[in-house]
Order: structure tokens, then C-alpha cells, then sequence
């Protein structure tokens, strides 16, 4: 007797490995991306985008198991389950009601949801799957116009590899800040529920004025966002730390021979002492934006800050701790852990899709889960001449929210306002 | 409108949260009603085994993706603490190490025997749980070196068969077994 196929599994690449050691109801380390199409969508051609897409990307077809050092990926054989969006974006995916699956496509009205757990993939794998689903689903929903689509298959070229492993240098040493962040003040907002309020922004009137003062549209948002956190938290809050803004950078900019659709990121993370520096005015920020991103997005630096995160789990005597034990010390230390961060914002740029898919969508949205310490995350991408700026907060006040949109309309930048309604948000709409 | 207005307040969790709640409030008046009227004859504990036992069982299958081989063991253990937990209750007669764990243990190695042959393709699934319903059975050796038992012969004959589960697994399945060990001590 032989079998024709054994079970297959995969080792968690390097970052993927802290995310089910931390994640629980509160930290869900989940992201989500959206697309809104120009008509209602039908939950069986979703079915059928979302198995077609799994077929191809087999690395989503996956569970979640334990060993007894660390978890590792086994072939998921059931299907994936398609519901109606019902919960709060980013939620902690609870495999157990999802047939195991570590991510999760819900559909309401013109829109399609995928909610993915950040031990999968990252951001710029997981819109590759997304994309995927989005374009399939086109294709089903209107099999005239993508005959020949139809028919013929669009390849795609990945591995699985643990790109960390691969390229990470091991004589660099750690350049990581020791300094403890400001952390957002406020209460939280009860009963679990998730504030989500999307700016959509006129990307070509963003670009001329980034043009115009010198910068790129992450570096000019970047500090908009630390001038709106200024003005509404930190100074009302009389703050003393600095605020901390990470940035995630996808490596495979920098290392463009990796293929793998596992996590291969890493961050900079920009440092504003706001009262030693005396950075208390937009431009002043934004003169310090400039200058820290050139100082930190080098080859070198993310190298560095990448290299000591491999280090971490890569050192024997984290290694040999049984599991039930990494979880436990994770979790006691994970407030002290995240006290680095004052917000992050995630770019992950221009969606670049096929033109003739383009006149079905209307745009794109980018969410990623806020926790007990990060109350705020910030995320944007850009469709067209729509660039979508994403608050996912719970924390129970949207000024800063507030703050950013009446910044970008002062200076002559058309946005709109779309949002789940759980916060009182800019009724405005331009 | 992008989202929708009425969110999902999770009714399962509330309505399992509810059910703990009155079966500890059950529990609770078990033993006031016991130690009021009857205070000779302790049957509350009982009661209160029982109904921890089907939490825990319940619990475990409302899950609906469990694996068949973690349910059997899941049982094998549960049953096996119950069983002793009355004979203690009762006065500790040794029934629960002479029959009825040698019993459970002999019932789940069939079972997981009858899953390996009729699940062979699918068997790298119950790996794990059938090395550790192996080890699990092996406890009426530590019994029976004890000298805890007054009959043998169930306890061997139970550690026997869980001895023929496992050499039979090791001959037709050792690669799966072998892979199992890889995934799951893989450092």
C-alpha cells in the first residue's frame, strides 16, 4: 500500500512565528483588504473566485497546528467558508469556526472583504491573493467580456521560503531605540467594537503638493498623521515621550530575487521628540519626516533591524522553550513589548491592477487591526486617482481623525469620508 | 454604504457563558440541598463530576472541526479521572483501576486500531493522538508495578493491545508517524 499524497506542512517563517504566541481576542494581528465594486455582489461566483484563487495559491490552503516549540502550517483540505459581513474589521479569526482557515472573505453589498492573519502572509502577499480573488470573480461575473480570460490561466510564480533565513546578515547588530513611546490617551470603546473611518483622498492633488514640498505622499501623510496626534492627543495630554510612527517596508524591494509568498517584511520606525526637539509646528515635522526617513530607509539600516528580529528567534535558548511556555511569557510581557510604538502606518501603494479589470471597481480599502496599545493603525492604498487613508482605532474619539481630514481640505486637497458608523466621524462629505 | 449597520454580538459565546453560569449555580445548589437534607451520603459530588464531565465533553465537540483521534482521547482521559473520582468517593474500592480504565483503555485502542485500517490515507491526522493514547495506555504498567492492582490481567491485556495499536501503526505508517514527529517537535 502506498499514499499517494502525505499531509503536506511548512515551518512559520521568521515574523510569522510571534504572531500565534501573541494574538489573542484583543491582538488579532490581522489586516484586511477591501475592494468596492460598481454592483452587488453574488456569494457563489465569490465561492467559486475564492476556490479558483486557492488553487493557484496553495499557500493560503492552510491550518494552523501546534508543535511543541513552535506552530507550524498543514494542508487544510476543507473549503473555505463565504459569509455576509457581520463582525468588526480585523477581528481575531477564530479557525475553529472557519474550517480552519487562517483568513476569511466576507461580502456586503458591492464589497469584498479579506481578513488574513498575519502569521499567513503579509501585506504585499496577501493583496496578491486578494487580487487574485478579485480578478476571478470579474471574470465569473462577467463571462462575456473575459472569455479568452477565461479560458486560458494566469499564471502565478511563488515559493514558501523563509526569505528571513535566506538573507538575513549575521554579523549586523540591532540599531533598535530603547526609548519608550507616547502612548494614545483616552478610553477605549466598549463592548469590542472596531472604528473604522476611510478618508478617500484625491491622489493626484496629494501628489503636486508632495511635489511642491519635496517629498514623497508616505513621508508628507507620515507627518500629517504625527501633526494630527500632536495637536489632539499629545498636547491636550501634556506628552513627554516621543511619538513613535512605524512604518513597515516590504523586502522585497530590497531583495528583489525573493519569490515567497510567506511574511518578508520589516519597519523603520521614525522617533519625534516633539518637546526636546521643539517639533511643534507642520513644518517643522515635516522637515523632521524628511530627514528620518533618509536616515532610516537605507539598505543597510532595514537590513539591521531585520537581522536582529531573525537573531531573536533564531537563539537556542528561545528555541528549546516549549510553546505553552512562549506563550505564556509573550502574553505577561506584551503590554511592556508594545509600549515602542505610538501608531503605525502601513502604505502599501498603488494596487496595480490589469486595466481592462479596472472599470469594475470603484476603489480599495486597507485595514489593519488596532489593539490595547496601539489604540490607533493606520493604513492607505491607492486605486486610480483614489487614494484611501484608513483609521482603524478603538479608541472612543475620532479627533485625530478628525484633525487629518480638516488638514488635507486647508490645503486644498479634496477627500471624502466613508466609515462603519461606530464613531461620531466628519459628516461632511465634499 | 460600506458596512453594515446591525454587527454580529456573537450569540454562541453568550448563550455557552449563560448555560456555565447556571450549570455553576446548579452546581452550588446541589450542594446546599445535599449538605440540608442529607448530609450522611455526599451524592452532590457526584452530581457535580457529572456535570463537569459533560462540560468538558460538550465543550470539546461544539468545536466542529475537532479530530475524531483528539475526541477518543479527550474521552479516554475524562473517563478515566470520573471513574476514579467516584471510586474514591465510594471509598476507594479499586474497581476504577481494575476494570474501568484497563476497560476504556481496551475500548479506545480498538477504536483507534479500526480508524488506522479503515482511515489508512488519512491516518497522518491521528498520529499524534494515537502516540499519545500509546502512552496513556501504558499507565496500568505503573499500576500494576505499584502493586495498586488485586487482578492483573484486564491491565496487561490493555497494555497489550494498545502494544499491538502501536506496532501495528509503526509497520504500516511509519512514515507518517515519522513525519508527525518532525512537524511536531520541529525546533
Amino acid at each position: 500500500m502506498k499514499k499517494e499524497n502525505r499531509l503536506y506542512w511548512r515551518r512559520l517563517d521568521n515574523s510569522a512565528k510571534i504572531f500565534p504566541i501573541s494574538a489573542g481576542k484583543k491582538y488579532s494581528t490581522v489586516f484586511r483588504f477591501s475592494v468596492v465594486l460598481k454592483e452587488n455582489i453574488d456569494p457563489k461566483l465569490l465561492k467559486k473566485a475564492v476556490m479558483l484563487a486557492l488553487e493557484k495559491y496553495q499557500s493560503f490552503k492552510v491550518r494552523m497546528k501546534s508543535g511543541l516549540f513552535w506552530n507550524y502550517f498543514e494542508h487544510n483540505s476543507k473549503e473555505p467558508i463565504i459569509r455576509e459581513e457581520q463582525d468588526y474589521p480585523c477581528k481575531y479569526i477564530d479557525y475553529r469556526q472557519n474550517n480552519n482557515y487562517l483568513f476569511k472573505v466576507t461580502y456586503f453589498e458591492k464589497k469584498i472583504n479579506i481578513d488574513i492573519y498575519h502569521s499567513l502572509t503579509d501585506g504585499n502577499s496577501g493583496n496578491l491573493f486578494f487580487k487574485e480573488i478579485v480578478y476571478t470573480y470579474i471574470e465569473l461575473s462577467h463571462p462575456k467580456e473575459f472569455e479568452e480570460e477565461l479560458r486560458s490561466v494566469r499564471k502565478v510564480e511563488y515559493t514558501t521560503e523563509d526569505s528571513y533565513m535566506k538573507n538575513y546578515n549575521k554579523k549586523a547588530k540591532s540599531n533598535a531605540s530603547s526609548k519608550k513611546a507616547y502612548i494614545l490617551k483616552g478610553e477605549s470603546i466598549k463592548l469590542g467594537a472596531v472604528s473604522a473611518i476611510h478618508e478617500i483622498i484625491d491622489a493626484e492633488a496629494l501628489k503636486k503638493i508632495c511635489e511642491k514640498e519635496g517629498c514623497t505622499v508616505t513621508q508628507y501623510l507620515s507627518a500629517v498623521l504625527i501633526y494630527a496626534i500632536y495637536e489632539e492627543n499629545y498636547k491636550k495630554n501634556n506628552g513627554t515621550k516621543p511619538i513613535k510612527l512605524c512604518i513597515p517596508v516590504n523586502l522585497k524591494k530590497y531583495f528583489p530575487s525573493s519569490k515567497t509568498m510567506s511574511n518578508f517584511f520589516s519597519y523603520i520606525t521614525l522617533e519625534a521628540e516633539m518637546k526636546k526637539d521643539k517639533i511643534d509646528t507642520f513644518e517643522k515635522i515635516l522637515q523632521f519626516v524628511k530627514d528620518d526617513f533618509k536616515k532610516r530607509l537605507t539598505e543597510e539600516e532595514i537590513i539591521k533591524t531585520m537581522s536582529a528580529n531573525v537573531k531573536i528567534g533564531n537563539n537556542p535558548f528561545i528555541k528549546i522553550v516549549p510553546l505553552i511556555l512562549k506563550k505564556a511569557i509573550v502574553r505577561l510581557s506584551y503590554i511592556e513589548i508594545r509600549k515602542y510604538t505610538t501608531i503605525t502606518f502601513s502604505n502599501v501603494g498603488r494596487m496595480g491592477i490589469i486595466g481592462k479589470y479596472k472599470p469594475y471597481i470603484e476603489y480599495f480599502l486597507m485595514l489593519i487591526a488596532p489593539e490595547p496599545v496601539e489604540k490607533i493603525k493606520c493604513s492607505a492604498c491607492t486605486f486610480d486617482n483614489k487614494m484611501v487613508f484608513t483609521f482603524t482605532s478603538i479608541l472612543n474619539d475620532s479627533s485625530i481623525e478628525k484633525r487629518f481630514y480638516e488638514f488635507l481640505i486647508a490645503r486644498g486637497i479634496k477627500v471624502e469620508i466613508e466609515s462603519n458608523g461606530v464613531l461620531d466621524v466628519i459628516s461632511t462629505k465634499n | 454604504m460600506l458596512y453594515p449597520q446591525k454587527i454580529n454580538a456573537k450569540k454562541t459565546n453568550l448563550i455557552i457563558k449563560i448555560a456555565i453560569l447556571i450549570s455553576l449555580i446548579v452546581g452550588i445548589l446541589l450542594v446546599l440541598i445535599n449538605s440540608l437534607t442529607t448530609p450522611n451520603i455526599k451524592w452532590a459530588g457526584y452530581c457535580n463530576a457529572g456535570i463537569i464531565y459533560i462540560w468538558v465533553t460538550v465543550l470539546y465537540a461544539l468545536n466542529k472541526n475537532i479530530n475524531i483521534a483528539s475526541h477518543l482521547f479527550i474521552q479516554m482521559l475524562a473517563l478515566s479521572v470520573l471513574s476514579i473520582y467516584i471510586d474514591v468517593r465510594l471509598g476507594f474500592q479499586a474497581w476504577s483501576i481494575n476494570l474501568a480504565i484497563p476497560i476504556i483503555i481496551i475500548i479506545i485502542n480498538i477504536i483507534m486500531l479500526i480508524l488506522s485500517i479503515v482511515s489508512y490515507d488519512n491516518y497522518i491526522r491521528y498520529a499524534f493522538f494515537q502516540l499519545l493514547i500509546v502512552v496513556v495506555s501504558s499507565v496500568p504498567l505503573f499500576f500494576i508495578y505499584e502493586h495498586l492492582v488485586n487482578d492483573k490481567t484486564l491491565s496487561i491485556v490493555a497494555t497489550s493491545i494498545s502494544g499491538v495499536n502501536l506496532i501495528f501503526s509503526l509497520i504500516f505508517h511509519h512514515k507518517d508517524i515519522k513525519s508527525e514527529i518532525a512537524r511536531k517537535f520541529h525546533m
